[in-house]
């Protein structure tokens, strides 16, 4: 499509971010994405189908308008958080910004349509969602929720236009290099925003709890959750209500036009010093210490710097741990702390160790030294591995000792089920794991999906292991433990097949 | 004693496609050999052959006798291997890189510290050790690699395009070097697209098309029959123009 538009306009452009968002999204498994969307959009319009069957708006903003608010709000904060994310990307990430910046087309050129690109991607997956209700309430008689999509594309104008407009903040306050990590934290945290302030009631004492209980049904909160609140505009928008849906398409389109007028010029900026942003604190003069010897001091001293020099890579494993932060906190107050904290310790351990351990493994970026040099692949994973599980034990380490001040018996199950989560998501790297020359953890998810999965599952086995096991429900831990070893038995069944492939190929 | 470089009768195809052809190739100990060859002809498939990095479908490879199929780690401990766009781990510094590449070579600390600091010398490279190698121009980098190359004294060096992204200095430099290091009994196969290097270095060059080796000599036997020309680029572009069916190694 891009060969009959006019080169270097808009639309030129935009079919060519089209193109590669479309390849990018596809890749080799074009027809299995689409079959999965058609499958998926198929069942999204049934559900929306049976939801609208029911569902009256305007009886629920009577009755329930809170839970309308809440819902605007986290799927606001979600679309959000993906637009933070993808417009990281499309300010730092070189890709073909060289490229087009020493291109004559101008520069508002390409951040706009770079950025309608962030407003799609961010929408696409809850367009997949909301989209058939809107389509199934028009079936049904109500066609002005047909506003729903372009109430829904302005939400993701307005959401692009509020990320580029705070990473590009950020890169001018803290510098591109600083701002580029900054700005993916806070979308993840505008995405774990509402899980974990929803998380902090649960923690308040029990007055506070009863207080905010009681200004929610008060008339003091009718400005803000009842059924009048400006808060509920973003659902009723969407349904077709005239006012909000004016009033959000303005604030979307609005918004995004004033904000790439006004910070083109900062866009320009930060791209151009993202070519250099690379480059940190220079420490002319530090001490040097001597080398040191050994060839695991040495693997394992090389893969410790790798991750703590990359603070993108610790603030996306960090995050991991910060989602299980709600869990943690349901489960404090209720009590059964004891077991399901530990199961919980299990999984975070093992995600943890999981993806430090392909961070190592597969993240190598040099594998063509390390192919040629005469350490053996197997010994040189391990030794990584090792590396990589260091991190994940001081990780763990003050949930054991507070275990071990608890209760001996539940630290000693504790330790060997975490301990055998941790070694057993290491083993499905060392053996299936494969060097992807990246440490971008996104590779990860695309690289080996059947994996995740295996390794996912034997995480929630071992963790199940250890919950029956501190309830005393003995006879069943071997289920759990059966669950925990299937996924190294999956892994080594995939190496051996690999190994014999690569015999046959090389034979 | 055993040759530097032995290839015997070597295959690799990708997708069905021959990307080596039955290449032979023997190269004496200490000699500066110039593999040279159009695009696509085979030759960084088969020196990443010989580095052990991909496995030939058929025929052997022996580095100093030691065949890198069977008795890969002792070939692989002789054996340094430049590849044409080498990587670097961006978020170390120099000396941290230097020091993981001797520590794979098992090279004890204070030999491996005490080469490091010569070789970034040498290199010009002194003045950057506190700079992170992502900070690097490409020709710091290249010159990095070589440096780890060469730290742990390798007595067969495989060089894919080792003058690429350097300087007129910078590749005076390298070249002095690498004519030191065989001057010393080290062997340099070496492969490169600027022609006049080759002429000027090697001692014997081999032309590879197709995936196979189609002249191969001094520069005095390459010239032989005097119609073909005087350079060695009159001699290169007559046996793998297309058409040509290129004259018997």
């Amino acid at each position: 499509m891009a060969r009959r538009l006019k080169p270097a306009t808009w639309p030129w452009l935009f079919a060519h971010e089209a193109r590669l968002m479309w390849r990018t999204a596809g890749g080799a498994h074009l027809v299995l994405v689409l079959g999965f969307c058609a499958v998926a959009m198929l069942l999204a319009h049934l559900v929306g189908w049976a939801l609208m069957r029911h569902l009256d708006l305007e009886a629920m903003l009577r009755t329930r308008s809170t839970i309308v608010v809440w819902s605007g709000a986290i799927l606001l904060l979600f679309i959000l958080s993906m637009a933070f994310g993808l417009a990281v990307s499309a300010i730092f990430s070189r890709g073909d910004m060289d490229l087009l910046l020493s291109s004559p087309v101008p520069i508002r050129g390409i951040y706009t349509v770079r950025a309608i690109s962030v407003a799609l991607g961010s929408i696409a997956l809850f367009s997949l969602l909301l989209l058939p209700i809107a389509n199934m309430a028009a079936v049904l008689g109500r066609w002005r929720s047909l506003a729903g999509y372009p109430v829904l594309l302005s939400v993701g104008l307005l959401c692009a236009a509020l990320a580029f407009a705070g990473t590009l903040g950020l890169a001018r306050a803290l510098g591109a290099r600083r701002a580029r990590v900054a700005a993916q934290v806070l979308g993840a945290v505008a995405g774990a925003f509402v899980v974990l302030a929803s998380q902090f009631f649960n923690l308040m004492p029990k007055y506070t709890q009863d207080a905010v209980a009681r200004w929610i049904k008060s008339d003091a909160s009718a400005a803000w959750l009842g059924p009048n609140s400006l808060l509920t505009w973003p659902v009723r928008a969407f349904f077709g209500d005239p006012l909000p849906a004016v009033a959000m398409l303005a604030l979307g389109f609005g918004g995004f036009a004033l904000t790439m007028h006004l910070t083109a010029g900062s866009f320009a900026s930060a791209a151009q010093e993202s070519a250099v942003a690379a480059s940190p604190r220079w420490r002319p003069g530090a001490r040097r210490r001597g080398f040191r010897s050994g060839l695991a001091r040495i693997v394992i001293a090389k893969e410790l710097i790798l991750i703590a020099r990359d603070p993108m890579l610790i603030a996306k494993a960090l995050l991991q741990v910060l989602y299980l932060v709600p869990m943690l906190m349901i489960l404090v107050r209720r009590g059964d702390l004891a077991q399901v904290l530990a199961a919980s310790l299990v999984v975070m351990a093992s995600s943890v160790a999981g993806t430090f351990a392909w961070l190592t493994v597969s993240g190598e970026e040099v594998p063509d030294l390390l192919q040629s040099s005469p350490i053996s692949r197997e010994r040189m994973r391990w030794l990584k591995v090792c590396a990589a599980l260091l991190p994940v034990g001081v990780l763990i380490v003050p949930f054991l000792a507070w275990y071990a001040w608890l209760s001996l018996r539940v630290f000693a199950i504790v330790a060997v089920f975490a301990a055998a989560g941790v070694a057993s998501a290491a083993v499905i790297q060392v053996w299936t794991g494969k060097p992807s020359a990246t440490r971008d953890l996104k590779a990860r998810g695309r690289q080996n999906v059947l994996m995740n999965f295996v390794e996912l599952f034997c995480s929630l086995g071992w963790a199940a292991a250890c919950f029956l096991a501190i309830s005393g429900y003995y006879r069943y831990i071997p289920a759990g433990v059966a669950l925990g070893v299937a996924g190294p038995g999956a892994a080594w069944l995939v190496r051996q097949w690999r190994d014999r492939n690569e015999l046959s190929a090389g034979a | 004693m055993s040759d530097a470089l032995e290839i015997r009768n070597l295959h690799k195809q990708f997708g069905g496609t021959p990307a080596v052809d039955g290449l032979d190739l023997v190269i004496p100990r200490g000699e500066f050999h110039a593999l040279l060859g159009p695009n696509g002809a085979g030759k960084t498939t088969t020196l990443r052959i010989v580095a052990g990095l991909v496995r030939a479908d058929f025929g052997t490879v022996r580095v100093l006798g030691h065949d890198i199929a069977s008795d890969a780690r002792a070939a692989k401990s002789v054996l340094a291997f430049l590849p044409d766009d080498p990587l670097l781990y961006g978020k170390l510094r120099p000396l941290e890189y230097l020091e993981f590449v001797a520590g794979l070579w098992s090279i004890d600390a204070a030999t491996a510290q005490a080469r490091a600091a010569d070789l970034l010398s040498t290199l010009s490279l002194d003045d950057k050790l506190d700079g992170r190698i992502e900070t690097f121009s490409r020709g710091m980098r290249q010159k990095l690699a070589l440096a780890g190359a060469l730290i742990h004294d390798p007595a067969v060096m495989i060089l894919d395009e080792p003058l690429t992204g350097l300087d007129a200095a910078a590749a005076r430099l390298v070249k002095d070097i690498l004519i030191e290091r065989v001057k010393q009994g080290c062997t340099v196969v070496l492969t490169t697209h600027i022609l006049e290097i080759a002429e000027r270095l090697a001692e014997r060059i081999s032309i590879i098309a197709r995936g196979r080796i189609i002249a191969q000599g001094t520069m005095a036997e390459l010239r032989g029959g005097s119609a073909r020309g005087e350079t060695l680029e009159d001699i290169f572009l007559e046996l793998t123009s297309e058409g040509a069916g290129g004259a018997a190694p």
